[in-house]
């Protein structure tokens, strides 16, 4: 079966040659109307303007130049620390394998190519699926990380990611809990700049909505290590809501200057509202 | 207060006690990040308490395991009233029925069926004491030798149980009075005047007493200056002290007639009285409250007490506080 495709849209004109799905400042067989131009600069007989060419004051023969629509790279930088294997109402990692293998599969629909970015702290090989238009590719990444339990101690390799995406503008899905310093978060965002970045926020109710109600939890860092007794209450629930609902207007201000709202998946993997990000 | 323990050694596991800060020991549930936590006092005051009384409660087992206790110690006390020697006769002339009948009554009385003399004697003397719950008692027992029972107390239990103990109606053969009361005297030696003394005999007075045992009795009575009262006790054909007879007759028949006047001439406040009149215990009890009641400073014994059972009762309470905590405890976030 075919997981749910993602229809994405970009705001910006690709740049690449090969035809594909979106906007592109490629001159070519689209159907956008671009300019005229004189036969002799673009010999292509088939879009001669009769119109255009009685109308020019130099009796020059006009051409009439479409842009194409090209293709574009979609990526996934993940952030693949040991927060995102926080198991809630699902786990993040699964939730994530879901995201790959539809992004995947709607680039390879789309004709675009599509590629992985897998970051923990920088000290081991970050993994990497390069951009392309295998439609395998994403989806024996999205098998991987169901079964992968990260470890990394922090997000510092998400700094390394902007270099192995390649030169061209690509449509990066930025995909991690942002549990991160704000520093870390301003430094990535900047080095992903280039990109059209979609933050793709991946929360669980566990984490701040569907809390215990009563009693003594001590909950553990997964990336320090460290460990915090809760004596979990009505008045604690409120404050850990609140926190995270702070937590989500600094995220959306700190994206704002990238262009690009939050995309909040917090009640695990949904096409649709992928989908209506993009759309709405 | 001194405190000690039993087997110091188990202090050795008190380090055990650090346990606590080092590990948590409490079921962890992963989280994504503490960083998004906000911070919360009193969660944190929960943690610091639970550590402390996990802390104290491995103390508490340690210092029960070392076997603690309060050592004994001397106190002193200030009392107030009289220091009664108590001088129980327990010859077996005490056994014998003691005089409530008449003439008419059996002779022969058979063991087991009537107040015998010493009963009444010890009752008597319980009586007595209760009713004087701020003076000091000793109590002294003869026959053959003095038996000393109990030093000096103001404890009424001990008192009363001392009194009580030895009421078994098997006294020895012979009385040796003289020897009985010159001990009992020697309970005042090298002790302060600090307040009336009293030297209350309880004796049928079938003994008669030498001319050598009398003058150390006197010279006694006066040097500690002792107030001597005489409970006597007739014996159910005894003549009585008050019987006019001369005095070769009552060496024959009656030699407490005897001891009675000699007590009577020894210069000390003597009285005596007869255990068959009922309000002789009263009489008794109001001529001693004339005494004069000097403050008595004494050293008072707290005995070494074992503080071991509290240690681990004071652990079991701070257990079961764990406990709760542990119930508390999520296991599971859901």
């Amino acid at each position: 079966m075919n997981p749910a495709e993602i229809h994405y849209r970009i705001a910006w004109r690709a740049t690449s040659h090969f035809p594909g799905a979106h906007a592109s400042r490629q001159q070519g067989g689209g159907l956008r109307f671009r300019n005229h131009a004189s036969l002799l600069d673009a010999p292509d007989p088939r879009r001669f303007d009769i119109h255009a060419s009685l109308r020019d004051p130099f009796g020059e023969l006009k051409v009439r130049i479409y842009s194409q629509t090209s293709t574009i790279p979609v990526f996934v930088v993940a952030d693949l620390s040991a927060s995102m294997g926080f198991v809630g109402v699902r786990a993040k990692m699964a939730t994530l394998a879901q995201l790959v293998a539809s992004l995947s599969y709607s680039a390879f629909r789309a004709g675009d190519r599509f590629g992985f970015v897998g970051c923990g702290d920088g000290s081991a090989e970050p993994w990497l699926l390069p951009a392309s238009m295998h439609r395998a590719g994403g989806h024996e990444v999205a098998e991987a990380l169901r079964d992968f339990e990260p470890q990394a101690r922090n997000a510092q390799g998400m700094l390394r990611a902007g270099e192995l995406m390649g030169a061209r503008r690509a449509l990066v899905f930025l995909v991690s809990d942002f549990h991160w310093p704000e520093a870390l978060l301003d430094e990535v965002m900047a080095s992903l700049a280039w990109h059209d970045v979609v933050p793709v926020v991946l929360w669980d109710r566990d984490e701040y909505q569907r809390l215990p109600r009563f009693g003594l939890a001590r909950v553990r860092d997964p990336e320090s290590g460290a460990s915090r007794l809760l004596l979990m209450r009505r008045s604690l629930r409120q404050r850990i809501e609140q926190a995270f609902a702070r937590r989500q207007a600094v995220l959306a201000e700190r994206f704002a200057p990238c262009g690009r709202l939050p995309l909040m998946l917090d009640n695990g993997f949904d096409a649709d509202a992928v989908s209506h990000y993009f759309y709405d | 207060m001194n405190y000690g323990l039993a087997t110091p050694w188990a202090l050795a596991l008190l380090p055990l006690a650090l346990l606590p800060l080092l590990r948590h020991g409490q079921q962890t549930l992963g989280y994504s990040s503490l960083a998004m936590l906000p911070r919360d006092g009193l969660s944190d005051l929960v943690d610091g308490l639970v550590r402390v009384v996990a802390m104290a409660a491995v103390i508490a087992m340690v210092f029960g395991i070392g076997g603690l206790f309060r050592a004994a110690e001397s106190v002193e006390r200030i009392g107030q009233g009289a220091q009664t020697v108590m001088l129980l006769d327990s010859s077996g002339s005490m056994d014998t029925a003691y005089a409530t009948g008449t003439a008419n009554t059996s002779r022969a009385a058979v063991w087991g069926t009537y107040l015998s003399k010493g009963q009444v004697a010890r009752r008597m003397l319980a009586e007595y004491a209760a009713q004087r719950p701020q003076d000091m008692f000793a109590l002294f027992v003869f026959s053959g030798n003095p038996i000393p029972v109990l030093s000096l107390t103001e404890k009424q239990s001990a008192i009363q149980a001392a009194i009580a103990a030895g009421g078994i109606e098997r006294g020895l053969a012979s009385t040796d009075l003289g020897t009985g009361l010159i001990r009992s005297l020697e309970y005042f030696k090298d002790q302060p005047f600090t307040g009336s003394r009293v030297v209350m005999l309880v004796s049928d007075g079938a003994a008669s007493l030498t001319i050598p045992v009398q003058d150390e009795i006197r010279n006694l009575l006066r040097k500690y200056r002792v107030s001597l009262y005489w409970f006597y006790l007739r014996a159910q054909f005894s003549p009585g002290l008050d019987t006019k007879m001369s005095s070769d007759t009552a060496s024959q028949i009656a030699p407490e007639q005897l001891v009675h006047k000699f007590f009577a001439g020894t210069g000390v406040p003597y009285r005596a009285y007869s255990a068959e009149n009922p309000n002789a215990l009263r009489e008794a009890i109001a001529e001693v409250n004339k005494l004069q009641n000097l403050p008595i400073r004494y050293q008072d014994v707290i005995p070494r007490r074992d503080l071991s059972a509290r240690c681990f009762g004071v652990a079991l309470a701070l257990m079961a506080v764990l406990l709760a905590a542990k119930c508390t405890e999520l296991e599971r976030w859901h």
